[in-house]
């Protein structure tokens, strides 16, 4: 299993306890809610699957598409 | 980059910063110590390229016209500084030294590298930065980064990508500012906070100031704990992060009042939320963000369920954490002290902040956070590697112990919360604590006999049979006597059948025939239960009827119902009939009983026991058993609340009795002695609400408490003890019996001397009173009177009431002796605490101490638990002292005297009172639990009005109460006795100057006199209503509050000067507003009274009565008008302004603004004062002056400085300095011109004079021509809110006076020439043209810079102009304005 846009919102959706749906790939992340504890959180497990990941950069990005643009990059 | 704006997070902290610019609380600092192999040139390096990327660490700050600014200074960062002076013993206090260094933003540098060289291996490298321009992740950046560096340095390797720009920190403010998430962030907390309760502290003591460092005290949690709260917040479906804060938030609340007594159940924190997610992550600058989280404690919900809710709004909060917590303060007014919007901090931390350096081994010490403001609880470490928890408290709010005391009380809390299924399971102590609280400071078990008073009281009549027992009046009995007369009454009881187990009422004024009554009633055997002879009311007879004594001995007369009457002193009388005359009974006293001279007839009745009167007698015996037998009040041996005791002889009259009965002839039956389980005493209390109850007292109880105070206190014979409390009320239990158990000499107190401060004065020094007791309201009436003066009172007792330390202070002012507070309820036989009241202590009111002998206190919140030191609790009491009940009602006794469960068997009496502990187990007296004030959320101590108004010298006496106000809510009403001349209106103000606007009574009431209940303590049901209602906020009065008045309208835009209950926030004022404010009290009074002033004492009357106090001469402001006015600090020698014409030196403050660090002092004239005659010339002036300057600065080089006819002076002075022999370094006129060019001109008459008094006041004159006369000119500087409006009117005169005198000065006066160097600036828009220029001095000084500026006379000197002129000066070679080392 590799690292996909669909699951990383289903990460996200989780770690902030909503749905899925609720998390718009362009929405400030910060607003609804992950900060930078929740995203190490989540990065550890994105790292398991992709570990070309480049983690760092993930935090100076703002919304999921930023995300995933970044990951899908480095696949 | 050019100047910009703040972030609003950089905003927030700078208006903190300028609260108090001097603290060094928003320097974040942390050390790395090192041990290894480390390259200092390497670091040196690194630090450098660091000082290159990271960018905020070259910012600078200034004043901007619409608030602070900042920009990048080039090269602005810090370098590495390299220590080696300091070793390894040392390093510790160093850093801490340092760290506490603070910062000036606006000179910078914001932050500092330290390298100290411990050893060739060890080092140590502090970091510094100020909270403006780094927050704790940044740090965490920085120090991670530097340490990449340094390995590049060092190897050579690829430091990788450095941190980002700082603009970005601009940008992202900006774009969150215009965002529409702004907006709904904002509605978000509006919404949330709507109903946000008042932020409450646990902190033991309010802050007197800002606090500029915390105490530090860190421990970990005890192991397990960690896994415990990982399982935790599984069953909680939350993170372990939020179920920290929130049992944290758990913890908080039990140290809070509110909630430890049950009246709320709120607790709100502040919580950081770091906001790094996006653009910003790796720029260093300032993002964390605090905002308030409420949580409401639920005791018994499952805690898996309320923690859900928490981590929900928790959540919630997260969504909405780019709203600045700055923004919401201001907003909702939550500025200020009493107002905040968050309490303690929580701040979680789980990240490793510690970064290794190239071959060394590092370990990180934090050093400082930023600021603390109250305390902050701050985790570190993670559930699977172990977590520690770290408390900073702002050390004005909590000592070191108190600090250190939080750290391992919440270790040891969130230990048990982990595994608990509800909050309330949660103890709040540790276990140390607890035993420290139940125990240890109850260890107060002393070896007291067990014993009756009878007993004790008898074998004192056989030991000092001679000894004087008794005064009363001109009666005295010796022990002997007194033995005699007692001993009668016994028998004559006793051979009524009464005996242990019975009750007999006592119903007589203070008397000789009230001792025996009471003795003989104890010698018998019984318990007596004393009845107000004065009262005639239905509760005297419900009284009467529940206790349904066996006899009642009173006068003659005393209507007691069907219940028989006996005289002490007298043959047994039935109710009604009274036929042995008075005068036959002298005949069979004792011969030395001089009962005679009584000064009360009925004392004068003889004993029963040689008056023999057969008829009656058998009357009585016969009735006695039949009609009121003592059996009545008997209940089953099992029921405590009976008078009888458990022995089974009780149940049926003792023997003798028995044998009394068949027997009807002379009574002289052995009385049965009682056990010391037997009632001593029935005494009734009123209670706050319902019918009195009866309070039954064991001898064991009353003998503990006797002896205790024999014992401590060392009474002995030769004492003299009064006797004056009614026998109704607990305090007369002491008076009446320790005299007798201590071989001492009970005075009896005429009845109503305990009423007259006069007699009882007299009585003292008449009897050589060595013990006496006071309620406090009458020991205040007693202080104030003259008689009182200089008496010598060996102890005295206060209890009953709150002891105010001004009484105490009074009382050590005016009388010799040594002072006590005791305390105790009727329940717990008569005190239970005492402690010492000595003067000039610390607190408004005196402790109540610690226990007695065989007693223990222990606080409880309403959950039950034992509440912390500093933390109100409700007082339970244990121990020997406790009384059995009250009579008659078992539910009630039920409800009040529970399980003591420390120990088995023993009963807790459940007082209703709140107290405090400190430290040391001392208790404070707080209130009652029914009787908790709050007056618009804050929370109000009705005695501290009490004492500001004693200390406003204006009233006799003073009561404050709470009531409930029109619109429902509590109101303060002071109940005062004015001194003569005093009025409500005019007390009113004087506690409107003393006290928080919230605390000022809405209402004075005069009164003649304040009514006392019969036990000397305010009759609270007496005070009349008031008439009418005024609301607060009245027109400003005082000249600073006119002042005040009118600065607040003009920056708040208010259509009217505001009232002296406006509240500048609430009244839509913000920081920069405050900051303007103080700018404008600046310019108005001359000094800055500092940021902090307005945010802590936003309501004008307050800020007024600040002001006021903070300058010298408190109460009279000072006006500023001085001959020496200070106008800013500095190292340094002083710059010495000398004022214009018009005497006053105001006009420099601008300047002296605009030259930070330098002392700049003007000089002001003589003539302000009209009482100060002229002085002869220009140079007798000079030499005045040079006086005052050789004072201030004896000795090195002078620097002068003069605006406008300022300049002339100073230059005289210049002269008269170097006729002494002084250098004067630098002369500087500003648009000054000698004297030749005035010499010819008019002098100014009275309109030209208005004219200068205009310019004086910052307008131009000329745009105001149409002001003639002075009022004109004065109304229009009144209406501008101009503080020369406000001078008295002599000063005014003075400033007129001076402006013409000065001028007439200026045209006798030739220049001589001076040595000094002289640096002129033109005002050339006004001077071309006009023939003045600087050349014209060149013939009186020795070279003459100068300097042109486009400006006319007045800018030279005006706020917006004003650093320009000194840019311009700076540049000049000759007269740098620097001050001179």
């Amino acid at each position: 299993m590799t690292l996909s846009l669909d699951r990383m919102r289903a990460d996200i959706a989780a770690a902030l306890d909503i749905g899925p749906d609720e998390v718009a790939t362009d929405e400030h992340l910060g607003d609804l809610g992950l900060d930078s504890i929740a995203l190490m959180r989540l990065l550890m497990g994105w790292e398991e699957l992709q570990p070309t990941l480049p983690s760092e950069r993930l935090y100076e990005c703002e919304t999921l598409d930023e995300f995933w643009a970044i990951a899908r990059a480095a696949q | 980059m050019s100047w910009q704006p703040l972030t609003e997070a950089q905003a927030g902290i700078w208006y903190a910063q300028a609260r108090d610019p001097g603290s060094p609380v928003f320097m974040t600092g942390q050390a790395l110590h090192i041990h290894g192999p480390l390259d200092a040139g390497a670091m040196t390096r690194a630090v450098d390229r660091l000082g290159q990327e990271a960018e905020s660490l070259s910012l600078r700050f200034r004043v901007g016209d619409h608030g602070p600014q900042q920009r990048l200074e080039p090269r602005g960062a810090p370098r590495l500084v390299l220590r080696a002076d300091v070793g390894p013993d040392e390093i510790q206090a160093a850093l801490l030294a340092e760290a506490r260094v603070p910062v000036d933003l606006l000179q910078g540098p914001v932050a500092g590298f330290t390298l100290w060289r411990l050893g060739p291996r060890h080092h140590v490298l502090s970091e510094r930065i100020h909270h403006i321009a780094a927050d704790g992740q940044a740090m965490v950046l920085i120090t991670r980064r530097l340490a990449a560096l340094y390995e590049a340095e060092l190897i050579g390797t690829d430091a990788g990508e450095g941190p980002t720009p700082f603009a970005r920190a601009l940008d992202e403010d900006a774009r969150f500012a215009a965002a529409p998430a702004r907006s709904r962030q904002r509605d978000f907390w509006h919404d949330r906070l709507a109903d946000l309760p008042p932020v409450e502290s646990p902190a033991v003591r309010a802050a007197d100031g800002c606090g500029r460092w915390f105490h530090r005290a860190e421990a970990p949690l005890p192991e397990g704990t960690g896994a415990a709260i990982a399982q935790l917040a599984e069953a909680a479906g939350a993170h372990w992060t939020d179920v920290l804060t929130a049992l944290t938030g758990a913890y908080v609340a039990r140290h809070l009042a509110s909630v430890a007594s049950g009246a709320a159940s709120d607790v709100v924190l502040g919580i950081p939320l770091q906001n790094r997610m996006g653009r910003v992550a790796r720029t260093p600058s300032t993002q964390v963000n605090v905002l308030p989280l409420h949580l409401v404690i639920d005791e018994t919900a499952p805690l898996a369920d309320w923690l859900r809710g928490a981590a929900a709004r928790l959540a919630a909060m997260r969504r909405n954490s780019r709203y600045r917590g700055e923004a919401l303060q201001r907003e909702l007014g939550r500025i200020g002290a009493g107002r905040r919007l968050w309490g303690p901090l929580v701040n979680i931390l789980p990240f490793d902040a510690c970064p290794s350096l190239f071959g060394c081994d590092t370990r990180l010490q934090i050093l400082g956070a930023g600021s603390v403001d109250d305390i902050t609880f701050c985790f570190r470490g993670d559930p699977g590697a172990g977590l520690l928890v770290q408390v900073d408290g702002n050390d004005a709010r909590y000592t070191a112990a108190e600090t250190a005391a939080h750290g391992a009380r919440l270790a040891q809390f969130l230990a048990q919360a982990v595994t608990a299924r509800t909050l309330a399971a949660v103890p709040t102590l540790t276990p140390a604590e607890t035993e420290a609280t139940t125990l240890a400071r109850n260890a107060t078990t002393h070896p007291v006999p067990r014993t009756t008073l009878t007993a004790l009281i008898e074998a004192q009549m056989r030991a000092t049979p001679d000894a004087p027992a008794l005064v009363f009046g001109d009666t005295r009995l010796s022990y002997a006597e007194l033995d005699t007369l007692s001993a009668a009454l016994a028998r004559r009881l006793a051979s009524r059948g009464i005996g242990p187990g019975a009750v007999v009422g006592v119903a007589l004024p203070r008397s000789v025939a009230l001792i025996v009554a009471l003795l003989g009633v104890l010698r018998a055997g019984a318990a007596y239960v004393p009845l107000d002879p004065e009262d005639q009311s239905a509760r005297r007879a419900d009284m009467i009827a529940r206790v349904s004594p066996a006899v009642l001995l009173g006068e003659d007369g005393f209507d007691a119902g069907s219940v028989p009457v006996l005289h002490p002193l007298a043959p047994e009388v039935t109710p009604g009939r009274h036929d042995v005359p008075p005068d036959d009974a002298t005949t069979d006293l004792p011969e030395r009983c001089p009962l005679a001279t009584t000064p009360h007839p009925q004392g004068a009745t003889p004993p029963e026991a040689t008056h023999g009167a057969p008829d009656r007698t058998r009357l009585e015996t016969r009735r006695a058993p039949s009609d009121n037998p003592p059996v009545a009040l008997v209940r089953a041996p099992s029921e405590r609340t009976s008078v009888a005791t458990t022995r089974p002889q009780s149940d049926s009259p003792p023997p003798e009795a028995t044998r009394h009965l068949l027997d009807s002839s002379i009574p002289t039956t052995t009385p049965h002695p009682p056990a010391p389980e037997d009632a001593a005493y029935v005494l009734f209390t009123s209670g706050s609400t319902g019918r009195p109850k009866g309070v039954v007292i064991e001898h064991d109880a009353i003998v503990n408490r006797l002896l205790w105070m024999r014992e401590t206190y060392g009474f002995g014979p030769g004492d003299r003890i009064l006797q004056k409390t009614p026998a109704t009320f607990d305090v007369s239990v002491w008076e009446f019996f320790l005299p007798f158990l201590s071989g001492a000499t009970l005075v009896v107190a005429p009845p109503g001397a305990q009423r007259d401060p006069v007699a009882l004065a007299a009585l003292v020094r008449a009897q050589g009173i060595t013990a006496m007791h006071f309620v406090p309201s009458m020991l205040e009436l007693f202080l104030q009177a003259t008689a009182s003066e200089g008496l010598a009172i060996a102890r005295v007792f206060a209890s009953g009431e709150a002891l105010p330390q001004r009484l105490v202070d009074r009382f050590h002012h005016r009388i010799r002796g040594r002072l006590f507070n005791l305390y105790g309820p009727t329940e717990a036989a008569v005190d239970v605490t005492a402690h010492e009241a000595l003067p000039g202590q610390p607190g408004a009111f005196v402790p109540i101490g610690r226990p007695v002998w065989n007693t223990r206190t222990h606080l409880h919140d309403a959950q039950g638990r034992p509440v912390p030191d500093g933390v109100p609790g409700r007082v339970f009491l244990g121990g020997r002292q406790i009384a059995r009940g009250y009579l008659g009602r078992p539910e009630l006794t039920a409800e009040r005297f529970l399980p003591d469960p420390c120990d088995p068997g023993g009963r807790l009496y459940d007082t209703g009172d709140l107290a405090v502990s400190d430290g040391d187990g001392v208790l404070t007296f707080v209130g009652r639990v029914d009787h908790q004030v709050k007056i618009r959320g804050v929370r109000i101590e009705p005695a501290e009005i009490d004492r500001a108004l004693d200390d406003s010298g204006l009233v006799r006496q003073a009561a404050v109460i709470v009531t409930e106000g029109p619109d429902g809510g509590a109101r303060l009403l002071a109940y005062v006795v004015p001194r003569p001349g005093e009025t409500a209106a005019s007390i009113r103000a004087a506690l409107a100057a003393r006290l928080p606007q919230a605390m000022v009574p809405s209402q004075v009431v005069p009164l003649d006199a304040l009514p006392l209940t019969p036990s000397g303590k305010l009759d609270r049901k007496a005070l009349p209503a008031p008439e009418t209602d005024h609301p607060g906020g009245a027109a400003p009065d005082s000249p600073t509050e006119r002042l005040l008045a009118v600065l607040y309208a003009e920056i708040l835009g208010l259509p009217a000067p505001a009232t002296t209950g406006t509240d500048f926030f609430l009244a839509g004022g913000d920081s920069l507003g405050a900051v303007r404010l103080c700018l404008r009290l600046e310019d108005e009074l001359g000094a800055d009274p500092g940021l902090g002033a307005v945010l802590e004492t936003p309501v004008l009357a307050d800020l007024a009565r600040r002001l006021d106090a903070s300058r010298p001469g408190a109460g009279a402001p000072d006006l500023g008008l001085g001959p020496v006015l200070q106008l800013s600090q500095g190292e340094g020698a002083p710059l010495f302004a000398v004022h214009p014409a018009g005497g006053l030196a105001w006009c420099y403050r601008s300047l002296a603004l605009a030259l930070p660090g330098v002392p700049v002092v003007g000089l002001q004239s003589p003539l302000l004062d009209p009482d100060t005659p002229s002085p002869a010339s220009l140079g007798a002036l000079a030499q005045r002056y040079m006086d005052r300057v050789e004072a201030l600065q004896p000795q090195g080089p002078l620097t002068l400085l003069g605006w406008s006819l300022g300049g002339i002076i100073a230059h005289a002075m210049a002269a008269e300095a170097e006729r002494r022999g002084r250098e004067v370094a630098r002369l500087v006129l500003l648009d000054a011109y000698p004297s030749d060019c005035w010499r010819n001109e008019p002098e100014p008459d009275d309109g030209a004079a208005l004219r200068a008094l205009l310019a004086i006041a910052g307008f131009d004159p000329e745009a105001h021509a149409n002001l003639a006369t002075r009022a004109e000119v004065m109304g229009f500087l009144r209406r501008k809110g101009n503080a020369l409006a406000l001078l008295p009117e002599a000063v005014q005169t003075g400033v007129i006076r001076s402006v013409q005198a000065t001028n007439a000065l200026v045209r006798g006066h030739q220049e001589p020439r001076v040595a000094a160097p002289l640096l002129h600036v033109t005002a050339t828009r006004d001077q071309e043209g006009s023939g003045r220029h600087a050349g014209l001095w060149q013939a009186f000084a020795g070279g003459v810079e100068r300097l042109e500026l486009d400006c006319r006379h007045q800018d030279l000197i005006a706020p917006d102009r004003v650093t320009e002129v000194v840019a311009a000066m700076a540049g000049r070679r000759l007269p740098s304005l620097t001050p001179v080392r």
